[in-house]
Parts: structure tokens; sequence; C-alpha cells
């Protein structure tokens, strides 16, 4: 039987089982796993198609089973005994052990094969999933790759009743065989030394490493003509220990923590307005939005550019082009991940004043005397 | 305990057989000085024989707390009276990482300067991690320090089959930028 996944036993050797991501299908499995689990368990196919569709593989769906690729002395005792034609003749017949059979063949443009095999049973085939989530339909298999890839020899999962490889080759293939494909790790759009990003709607993200999330400082820079207007930055934050404030030069709590002799962030004013995050204690922040606003809180005309610079340099900068706006727009979002700082730009407007921006970006553990007062 | 000056150095594994794994450690005496012993940090570089840092994952420190290989891992609470500390595994270190060279900053987040001069004294430590015994302690720094922000400490090398330790001593006006130039540490 196969159990429900929640109850299958972990399987560290697929590492793709752990991941979403979808994954080309070059190192994809054949797909005789497929028609084998509907074969040997009639009714379980979306359970399978569920996997492949977990696994990002594509598959098809064969309504009649190839029962060429039961293997002699395969040790399922669970199959109907009707699936004894190992003899008939199929394509795939001469070699039991060839993994890549016409199911797995990329390149066939056909519909799903009715095998010319008589079929192994009465057993009524299982209907196609309509409404499930096999996504895998044929169509996506043009784009797999030639089927010259070899299918990498998994270990027999002879024990494990997630069976998804049920037909470990006896021998190994002709081809040696394949090292398991790492776990998929994901690249994330990174700032280079000394160089600098532009976030756009299209690429809103950038990742800053631990060395630049935590040498030095921080600063937040809303490089703006005084054509804009009297734009102020502020942040609300959230702390490692879960308390949650508000920065803001104008109101008067310009420091996080408020009246702290050692503040993790820092409004200012140089030549611009900025926010400075002192890195030192990288690790007791959580995460904080940057938002601009007018300090008479009129209209603002936006233009310029917030910039984001770490110690060594790097910049990440984001061009405030926004169409007029009466109210904070939160312009930035920076996630402390992993001791990585995760920014985003966000130029989100919102209707209201401080208390609205915090509501927005649920910064819920802070109180208010009034909709510019936080209560600290 | 005799202390090491700034150049000396010493065969670590062959004085003592077995020794598998360090804690390379900074004690200082900022005084009264708060604010700059809020903002001293130590790392640890790993670099190649070319004395540049492999990347910038190897730079361990309290917010990137180990090497990838793990070999390498910076300790949450100092222990023995040292400010902060830095373990090293010698048998997990990668055969592409020749140096591990500690050097400790004044990290320039706020707004209050502090230099290394404040300090009343500082040292680098040795210790063995599995027994807490203290190998070696290097002479006071502190004294010819004036203006720098960051210091070279010592470094732990390998030489022949062996890891020796070496006492440096060498400070740096500019920071941590100057010492990232000099190794090549990308900030």
């Amino acid at each position: 039987m196969i159990p429900a996944p929640g109850d299958a036993p972990a399987r560290p050797d697929l590492g793709w089982l752990r991941h979403r991501t979808r994954r080309v299908p070059v190192a994809a499995a054949p797909a005789p796993v497929a028609p084998y689990a509907v074969a040997g368990q009639g009714g379980s196919g979306s359970t399978t198609g569920l996997a492949d569709f977990l696994a990002g593989r594509t598959t098809r769906r064969q309504p009649a089973p190839a029962p060429s690729v039961q293997v002699p002395g395969s040790n399922r005792a669970d199959g109907p005994p009707e699936l004894h034609t190992r003899e008939v003749p199929t394509p795939g017949a001469a070699d039991p052990l060839d993994l890549g059979t016409s199911a797995a063949d990329p390149l066939d443009l056909s519909a799903p094969i009715k095998q010319p095999v008589p079929q192994a049973s009465p057993q009524p085939t299982p209907p196609p999933a309509g409404g499930d989530l096999d996504l895998g339909s044929s169509d996506l298999d043009l784009s797999g790759p030639p089927p010259v890839a070899a299918p990498p020899a998994p270990a027999p999962p002879a024990s494990s009743s997630l069976d998804l490889f049920p037909e470990a080759p006896a021998a190994p293939p002709a081809r040696t065989p394949v090292a398991r494909p790492r776990p998929v790790a994901r690249q994330v759009p990174r700032v280079p030394h000394g160089g600098r990003v532009i976030l756009t709607p299209r690429e809103p993200v950038v990742t800053l490493d631990r060395v630049q999330s935590g040498v030095g400082a921080l600063t937040i820079t809303a490089v703006c003509s005084p054509a804009v207007g009297d734009l102020v930055l502020g942040a609300v934050y959230q702390l490692a220990d879960g308390s949650s404030g508000v920065v803001s030069r104008t109101a008067g709590v310009p420091t996080a923590p408020p009246r702290s002799r050692r503040p993790v962030l820092e409004a200012g004013r140089d030549e611009h307005d900025q926010i400075r995050v002192d890195l030192r204690q990288t690790r007791s922040l959580r995460r904080f939005v940057v938002h601009a606003m007018s300090a008479s809180e009129g209209q603002l005309a936006w233009g310029g550019t917030l910039v984001i610079t770490t110690h060594g340099g790097s910049r990440v900068e984001i061009p405030l082009d926004l169409a007029p706006h009466a109210g904070p727009v939160v312009l930035a979002s920076v996630h402390a991940v992993d001791g990585e700082f995760v920014v985003r730009a966000e130029l989100d407007p919102v209707h209201g004043l401080v208390r609205d921006v915090a509501l927005a970006h649920g910064f819920r553990a802070i109180t208010w005397a009034d909709a510019r007062t936080p209560v600290l | 305990m005799a202390r090491m000056t700034r150049g000396a150095n010493v065969a670590l594994t062959r004085e003592i057989p077995g020794l598998t794994s360090l804690v390379v450690g900074v004690a200082w005496d900022a005084g009264s000085e708060r604010v700059l012993s809020d903002n001293l940090v130590l790392a640890l570089l790993l670099c190649g024989p070319d004395s540049r840092v492999l990347s910038e994952r190897h730079m361990v420190f309290f917010n990137q707390l180990t090497s990838p290989d793990e070999s390498v891992a910076a300790r949450d609470e100092a222990l023995d009276g040292d400010q902060e500390q830095i373990e090293v595994d010698l048998r997990g270190v990668p055969e592409d990482v020749a140096r591990l060279v500690a050097v400790v900053y004044v990290n320039e987040g706020t707004t209050q300067r502090r230099t290394l001069g404040q300090l009343r004294a500082v040292s680098v430590v040795v210790r063995d991690a599995t027994t807490h015994r203290e190998l070696v302690r290097s002479e006071d720094l502190a004294p010819v320090l004036q203006a720098e922000t960051a210091l070279v400490l010592g470094e732990v090398y390998r030489h022949g089959g062996d890891w020796k330790f070496k006492v440096v001593g060498e400070g740096y006006r500019n920071g941590i930028s100057g010492i990232a130039a000099d190794y090549g540490l990308p900030l």
C-alpha cells in the first residue's frame, strides 16, 4: 500500500522531495514510475500525479500500464496476480531494465500511448484525472531534454512504502551511474561588492550577504532635490525580542529603541534625510520598513532615489518615481533572514499616517496616542 | 607563563601532540569605555597560502558564525575571561585554507568614534578547545596603539604538516576596510 504522504517515511536520498522548486527535467526520473504505480494501485493515480507534480516532473498519464517493466524477481507482493504477464512482447520487453522505454521518451509527440498489448487484467484502467493536480501534460514533454540523458540510478528503495522508484535496477544500467543531482540551491540576486543594484518592479528584491549585513553601518538615504518637497524618512521596526516601534526624526523618536544609549536604528539628516542601522547589533533586528512622507502632511512631487549603502560602498538604489500621493509611502522593507538582509523595494502608497503604515505591514505590537504618535 | 612578543611563533601541533582543536580568543580591557567595548569585534579570516580570504563566506564573526565547512565557529559566549572567542577544528580545516588570521576591529556603526588607542590592554590567547588549557598568550599589544581602529592579532597557519601560531600585532588606522583591502576580503 502507498500510505498517505504524511505517514510516508522521510527520503533523505531524494533531495527534490524537500523542495517545491520546479526543476528542469534533465535529472527527472524515468517515467515508468508513474505507469507502474498506476498498475499496482489502481485508483492511486492521483497520488502519484501529485508526487510528480511536487517533484516538478512532467509525467504523462498512461491509461494502459506497461506490464513489461515488471522485473522478474520483483518482490512486490501486493500486485494483483493477474499482472504476471512479463512474457508479453512489448517494445520494452527486450530489456526489462531499460528505464528509458517509450513512456520516458520525451521526444515522443504522440498522445498517451495505447499499448498494443492485450490488457493484462480486467482491472479497469484509471480514468484520466481531469481535475487533479497533474499539470504535466504531454505537451510539456516537448521541452524535455534529448533522451540521451541517462536516467540517474537511484539506490534501491525497496523498503520505502512511498515507492516512487519501484523498479530499481537489479544490475546497474549500461552507462555509469550519474551522481545524484545536488539539492536545489536557490540563487538569489546579490549586490556585487563595491557595486550597485537598481531595484525595479520586475526585480524588486536583493539580498545582502552576512558581511554586508554585519560590518559597519547600513545607511539609508533619500537622495531628493528640494523640488520634491519636505520629505522625511521614517521607519517602523521589529526587534529580535519581538518589540516593535517607530523611528522618526520629526515625531521626536529618532532612535530605536527609544531613548537608547545604543540605538539599533537612528534617524538623522546630513545633506539628505537618513536612517542608519548599527550593524554591530544586526542580530537584534528582525525587520523594518522605511517610509517617506511630507513633514507638513501635504503632497509630495515624488522623485529622487532611495539609496541604501553598505560599509564597503555597495549600493542598493530604489528610484522614487511615484504618482502624486498625499500620505506616507512605504519605500523599502528589510528582513533579517539567517543573518542576511533581504531588501525589497515596496513603493507602496498608504492612506493615512504612520499608524496606518504600521498596520498595513503587520507591526501590531505598537500602541498609539493618535495616528501620528506611538506610545513608546 | 611567558608571553609571546610580536613576530614570535610557536609550533602548536608539534609541541602538543594530539592537539586537534583550538580556541582563538581576544582579551581586552576597555576600562569604563562602554562604547568601545560594545563595538569591538573579533573575526577570523580563512585565507589561502597567498593570505587572501577565500570568499565573503570565509570571514567568521558574530554575524557569520561558521565557515562554510563548519571547521571554524564563533562562540556565542566567551569563556575563561576572554571577551570573544572563535573555535577551530584543525582536522576539519579545508586543504585550501593555509592561514587563519585573527583580527579585532572597532565596528563603525555609530556616530561615536572610538579607537583602539583607548584600550588599556589587549592580547590574543590560544587555548586547547578540549581541555580549556591556555597554550599561548601574546604580550599586551595596546601600548603602541593610538588612532588605530583595527588590529591583526595573529595567525594560525600551516607549516609542513604542522599548525603554527604567530603573533602579528599590526594596527590599521582605516579599520576593517584597511584589513579587507590587504587580505582581499570583499566587504
